[in-house]
């Protein structure tokens, strides 16, 4: 298990990585609550952050580690068309800006904990939110799982080999989670951003020096890909990737914010000004990330080449085998514990949505109507530790690969909540069973074109070799549609195309057949409410 | 940031009065349509998909990107100052 480990890097990890545990623990008496056996206080973290801790507190839950290794890799292996993460994180915020603020003001006043009760108050339809519900739990657990697949590229990376490390560092995670919440991860992301930040910036200062400048780097990486027969790869986007490349970063910029985690780290905070202000705030973790992508490039120009397992090239290796060889081993170490913590703090947040999913939606809708806020927050806690076991299972057990393709297929189908959540914020013309056959339409969209795309590789001698026959990526081809072109499209962005016209036609069918709309138990106003408004809950005779 | 404390009364579904007053709270403002510039300046590749000009030596198509990134902060920050609550 330990053959070749570097001593320094793994100390300088090990201890960092303890730090954060007990600071996980210790985060149960941080802005400590009367009583954690609620799931606004184990959940929300007592809906009270204010704009620091929240911009702490969502950086570290969306730019998750496996974004941090799978980024740059992906530039490392066809160029240009990884660097889709940059636009996807800029125009992310201001298209939410105003979303956001409406969701947080109507989860205030009604007291909801996930999108699924916005949903089901908002369209009046239990099936609706047990299918939003069943949606953001599916596209949650193998982001999870990914997060393993960070920590595991820096366990390889340092030389520890074999599963009983993973094992362990998942145990204290899901220990301290159940302990205390959001309050572990909100604390711990201050460490994880703070290193991530040292980490990257030292990072694009030394190793460019090292590498004799950006010119070297580019040009290392131009040279790559001009010898590479891939049509598909370069330092600039193919004339017909560009049209994928904008869908990729607008879908994958519509879909974040459906996300279960995304919202719980929303509903936390304070007040509506705290959530503008990080809209503004945020970016900057964009910026780290578009620095971060080059990476990529600088280990093309490093001669890195990635670690081998079972046959398999990994290339989400790059990035610590890059960190390995360019710093000195102690600050290496301090880089992996950056990536390490980096897959701790958004593993412990979907881990808290994907449990309140289950108990707000599933749980108490369900099995236990009248649960009182403790049995809520116990089965919330519960929830949390099975959602981890599974996660690791399926990683152990599993291709590591099958969460890839179940992440990739994650973000389409969250894309598929849209009309009821997003939209829902905005209007009730949509028919509740309108949004039901919407959302089957964009699922089986989003399955069938995820299917149906192959990944290629191309040889040198000009022949084309199919590596995987389905869920090779995301970008669909358009010829697949009879479409004569050569360029392709996000997979997301048709599927969600396919649910909105769905959702439209089938809306005008049911209100034909005089199909009841059920009740909405939103009023305008409260679409509007702050700080301060009071709650339906603090009124007695209206709670249903 | 002035939170206007409203009387409780006021908002239970009991008053029709309330859902008339309070309708008028609204997050609508002419600011919020600076907005659009960032998705504008980012989601049409042809716009930066280029080598030149160089800047540190590092590809138009890269720093451009990078630049749109406080693009955006600075809009954000003009749309939250003259829309904060």
């Amino acid at each position: 298990m330990f053959d070749d480990v570097n001593g320094v890097e793994l100390t300088v990890f090990t201890v960092l990585f303890v730090f954060v545990s007990v600071l996980g623990f210790v985060a149960a008496r941080w802005r400590r609550a009367d009583d954690l056996e609620h799931l606004d206080e184990w959940g929300l973290g007592g809906r009270n952050f204010g704009p620091w801790i929240t911009w702490f507190l969502i950086g570290g839950d969306l730019y998750t580690a496996y974004t941090f290794v799978a980024v740059p890799a992906l530039v490392f292996g066809a160029g240009a068309i990884g660097f889709f993460a940059v636009p996807y994180t800029i125009v992310v915020y201001p298209m939410v800006f105003l979303v956001l603020i409406r969701l947080w003001s109507i989860s205030h006043v009604h007291g909801f904990v996930t999108p699924a009760d916005f949903v089901r108050a908002r369209h009046g339809s239990s099936t609706l939110a047990l299918l939003v519900a069943l949606t953001g739990i599916v596209a949650t657990m193998p982001y999870i799982a990914l997060q393993l697949v960070g920590i595991e590229a820096v366990l390889k990376a340092m030389g520890v080999t074999g599963h009983l490390p993973i094992i362990v560092a998942f145990a204290i995670l899901a220990a301290y989670t159940y302990n205390s919440g959001l309050r572990a991860p909100a604390l711990i992301a201050f460490v994880k951003d703070t290193l991530i930040y040292l980490v990257i910036i030292v990072a694009v200062i030394v190793i460019p020096y090292k590498l004799g400048g950006w010119d070297e780097i580019f040009g290392a990486a131009e040279a790559k890909f001009d010898a590479s027969p891939n049509p598909g790869d370069g330092i600039l986007l193919p004339g017909p990737a560009q049209l994928q490349y904008a869908t990729l970063a607008f879908g994958s910029a519509l879909a974040l914010f459906l996300y279960p985690h995304s919202i719980t780290g929303v509903l936390a905070s304070r007040d509506r000004n705290v959530i503008k202000r990080n809209m503004a705030a945020l970016p900057a973790y964009s910026f780290i990330l578009g620095l971060l992508a080059l990476l990529g490039y600088m280990a093309i120009a490093a001669g890195i080449e990635p670690i081998t397992t079972d046959g398999k090239v990994d290339n989400n290796t790059i990035v610590p085998l890059l960190f390995d060889n360019m710093f000195p081993s102690w600050f290496a170490g301090v880089a992996f514990a950056a990536i390490g913590i980096g897959a701790l703090v958004p593993a412990a947040i979907m881990s808290i949505a994907a449990a309140n999913l289950w108990t707000r939606n599933i749980y108490k809708e369900y099995l236990n109507k009248d649960a009182t806020p403790k049995q809520e927050a116990r089965s919330s806690k519960l929830a949390s530790l099975v959602v981890k076991v599974g996660a690791l299972v399926a990683i152990l057990s599993l291709d590591p690969q099958f969460s890839i393709d179940l992440q990739l297929i994650g973000g389409i189908i969250i894309l598929q909540t849209l009309p009821a959540v997003a939209l829902g914020l905005y209007t009730r013309w949509f028919h509740r069973w309108g949004l039901i056959a919407g959302w089957a339409a964009g699922m089986a969209v989003g399955f069938w074109t995820t299917f149906q795309i192959q990944q290629k590789a191309f040889l040198p001698d000009g022949k084309v070799e199919i590596i995987k026959e389905h869920f090779g990526g995301s970008g669909f081809p358009l010829s697949e549609l009879g479409i004569d072109t050569t360029w392709s499209i996000y997979a997301g962005f048709l599927a969600l195309l396919a649910n909105l016209i769905v959702a439209v036609i089938a809306t005008y069918i049911f209100r034909a057949m005089k199909v009841p709309e059920g009740e909405d138990r939103t009023k305008p106003d409260e679409f509007f409410a702050d700080a301060g408004d009071p709650r339906l809950k603090d009124l007695p005779e209206v709670v249903h | 940031m002035t939170v206007q404390e409203p009387d409780p009364a006021e908002r239970r579904p009991s008053a029709p009065a309330s859902s008339t007053a309070r309708a008028e709270r609204s997050d609508h403002s002419h600011w919020n349509w600076l907005l659009v510039i960032p998705l504008l300046a980012t989601l049409y590749p042809p716009l930066y998909n280029r080598l030149e000009p160089l800047l540190f030596d590092i590809p138009f198509f890269y720093w451009y990107q990078l630049a749109a990134i406080g693009l955006s902060v600075v809009v954000t920050l003009i749309v939250y100052n003259k829309t904060r609550g």
